[in-house]
């Protein structure tokens, strides 16, 4: 029992929770508002989108690689789907804007996997490249105008709430959106996926060592395109539910976001060279950067001051794991360079 | 031989490009006639040119010792912004004023790349990650510095360095020059360019071989940083305006001039001449579709859409070139 209490504590799950807990309560301390359910539930659906790209964040880190495509992806499936659904004249459920997106998602993320596996070349570069390409396709060949006749399913569950609470400043209400349960019901599925089967595990393997995980029988390859496609998915689910939320299709919606939520992941544990990684660390790091992001108004520190904030926990996130791998290397060889 | 070199250069790469910019200019000139082999075309590329071309020389130093700088673009609109404001007060004595903005934009470059240089040599973080974070810092207090604006108005002397040609070359070519032979003699005639190309190419081997790789890298990235604050004064200089978000979408295109310049994007190889001759080659490409596609929708997104397929084309065909000749080494030693 006190072995894994022990193992609790040292985990960096916990060490970011206590991040979590302590900058709540300074926020708090400044300005009660934070704990209200109103600004909560705000928060939650901000994080939302961030949270279901983030879960495709980690796959790909795991498995040692980069994405910075992800939000190419989740714009572009998002926008041509809505272009289809709109040349269709489609305006009935708001699932089958997911499912038309989803595929074209999986579709793009199959390129990605393409130029990974085959040609094993850094897969920053790789989708550095993709994410320019599917940009500049949809824009060039779509158009850049943002579409806000969206089908009357999605404009429903725009609006949907699953709890309504009065604001807590000012008139008004805010609500739980359940888009959120679509993120509850992703997370736990990565989970099992990444916990309870073999191509979960296949996944650490080669982010740990990909020529040993070869060695031992793993097919890199394989699980490279299947884990692309599903990072490709993902990002699509990402998009249309950020299209819902805010009610258009825009082709440009997340770009930019990528890094952030890459630095996110990261902060939740992940590292950066493969192989470790978990769902709850990679939510619990969206939920901290998130609060850092969107809780300085809140303490009375103008929003230009945001980027500087994020930019700090970064680096502390950043350079604190590595300073504490560098001395534990130190230690181990004895006071030998390393 | 020597001179033989010059005519057919022995690298195939740099052949091929060498190709592809004599293609574009012949198919461009022929095509738009007038407009294309004009002087006013070619000062206006030469322009252009001159700031990406500089984050380009940053930015590959950065990749041949095996990293990146993602944060380039934003250590030169911090570098230009900070300018901005210490040339704010100095209103009225331009040279001075001039002057002062250029050597506080060269510190804030030596700064900057000592950060990033500290976090990714002696921290040891990824070199990706740390350049991501300072990428967020740096661009985070330019704005805070700006207000989140772009700044305007400077002294007449320091718009004279954007504006001013010599020989009908832009001071800011001219500035780009040498900025390319300085990274030339680095990279090719001093033993810290010796020691980057030994880190890039295998770290284990350069540290036991008692290279310091931590000083090494630090070295690097304050280079690679005050390159990118000399491209934050050229902007500034040509555009009357430092804006903190000013080139967010270079990084990409470095990266790409970088790779298509021949360098390895593991590290430890890469030629100034072949990452010159992509710089050449992909302005021209980029004038050239501009000039072709004018009518046919908005040719930036056309340009980032051929930059990506481009880019992958490039690694694809590295990586191919790349197995066939580990494929014949095996074969030799078999054989």
């Amino acid at each position: 029992m006190t072995t894994t209490l022990k193992r609790l504590v040292r985990s960096n799950e916990f060490t970011i929770l206590v991040a979590i807990i302590v900058v709540s309560i300074v926020i708090t301390a400044i300005n009660p508002v934070f704990l209200s359910l109103g600004n909560i539930f705000d928060l939650l659906r901000l994080l939302t989108v961030t949270g279901i790209l983030a879960l495709g964040v980690l796959l790909v880190l795991i498995s040692g690689g980069v994405d910075v495509s992800f939000p190419a992806i989740a714009n572009v499936a998002t926008f041509a789907a809505a272009t289809m659904l709109l040349a269709a004249q489609f305006d009935g459920s708001g699932i089958v804007f997911y499912l038309v997106a989803t595929p074209i998602g999986i579709a793009l993320g199959l390129l990605n996997g393409f130029f990974v596996a085959r040609f094993r070349v850094p897969t920053l570069i790789v989708t550095l490249g993709t994410s320019s390409l599917f940009y500049g396709g949809a824009l060039f060949f779509l158009g850049g105008q943002s579409i806000f006749s969206l089908p009357r399913g999605t404009v429903e569950f725009s609006q949907a709430g699953l709890i309504t609470v009065p604001n807590a400043t000012g008139p008004g209400t805010t609500s739980l959106h359940p888009a959120v349960l679509i993120l509850a019901v992703l997370a736990v599925l990565v989970w099992l996926l990444l916990s309870h089967t073999t191509i979960g595990r296949q996944i650490y393997a080669i982010g740990g060592n990909a020529v040993v995980a070869e060695r031992a029988g793993v097919r890199v390859h394989r699980v490279q395109y299947f884990l692309y496609a599903t990072v490709g998915g993902l990002a699509a689910i990402g998009g249309v539910t950020y299209a819902t939320l805010y009610r258009n299709a825009n082709p440009v919606g997340l770009q930019g976001g990528e890094l952030a939520i890459i630095a996110a992941v990261v902060l939740g544990g992940a590292l950066i060279t493969g192989g470790r990684g978990t769902v709850v660390g990679s939510l619990l790091g969206v939920l901290l950067l998130g609060i850092v992001q969107n809780s300085l108004v809140l303490v009375g520190l103008p929003a230009t001051w945001q980027q500087v904030a994020v930019g700090v926990v970064l680096i502390i996130g950043t350079g604190v794991p590595a300073l504490r791998a560098l001395r534990q290397r130190r230690a181990s060889n004895g006071g030998a360079a390393s | 031989m020597k001179f033989l070199s010059i005519i057919w250069p022995a690298d195939r790469h740099i052949r091929l490009l060498i190709g592809v910019v004599l293609g574009v200019v012949v198919l461009l000139s022929a095509l738009k006639q007038g407009t294309f082999l004009s002087s006013r075309n070619f000062t206006s590329m030469a322009l252009q040119v001159s700031d990406l071309g500089i984050l380009t020389l940053a930015m590959m130093i950065a990749m041949i010792i095996g990293g990146i700088d993602l944060s380039v673009s934003a250590v030169a609109n911090l570098s230009a912004i900070t300018a901005a404001l210490a040339m704010a007060p100095l209103a009225g004595q331009g040279t001075l004023a001039t002057v002062v903005g250029i050597v506080v934009a060269l510190l804030v470059g030596v700064i900057c790349g000592v950060v990033n240089g500290v976090l990714i040599g002696y921290l040891g973080v990824p070199a990706i990650l740390a350049t991501l974070a300072t990428l967020t810092l740096f661009g985070g207090i330019a704005t805070v510095l700006s207000g989140g604006v772009s700044l305007y108005g400077f002294p007449d002397e320091l718009s004279a360095i954007g504006s001013a040609a010599v020989a009908y070359v832009p001071v800011p070519t001219i500035i780009l020059i040498v900025a390319i032979l300085a990274v030339w003699v680095l990279l090719n005639r001093t033993p810290l360019g010796t020691t980057m190309y030994l880190l890039g190419a295998n770290p284990k081997a350069s540290l036991f071989s008692g290279v310091r790789n931590g000083r090494v890298t630090l070295l690097t990235h304050v280079i690679c940083s005050v390159l990118a604050s000399i491209a934050g004064i050229v902007v500034m200089a040509r555009t009357d305006a430092a804006n903190p978000n000013y080139g967010s979408s270079y990084v990409l295109v470095t990266i790409l001039i970088v790779v298509l310049g021949g360098v390895a994007v593991t590290g430890g190889s890469g030629r100034v001449s072949g990452v010159v001759l992509a710089l050449i080659a992909l302005q021209m490409l980029s004038t050239g579709l501009n000039m072709l596609l004018v009518g046919l929708g908005d040719s930036n997104f056309f340009r980032d859409f051929a930059w990506g397929a481009l880019l992958l084309i490039v690694i694809a065909s590295q990586a191919i070139s790349r197995r066939t000749a580990s494929r014949r080494a095996t074969r030799k030693v078999t054989a």
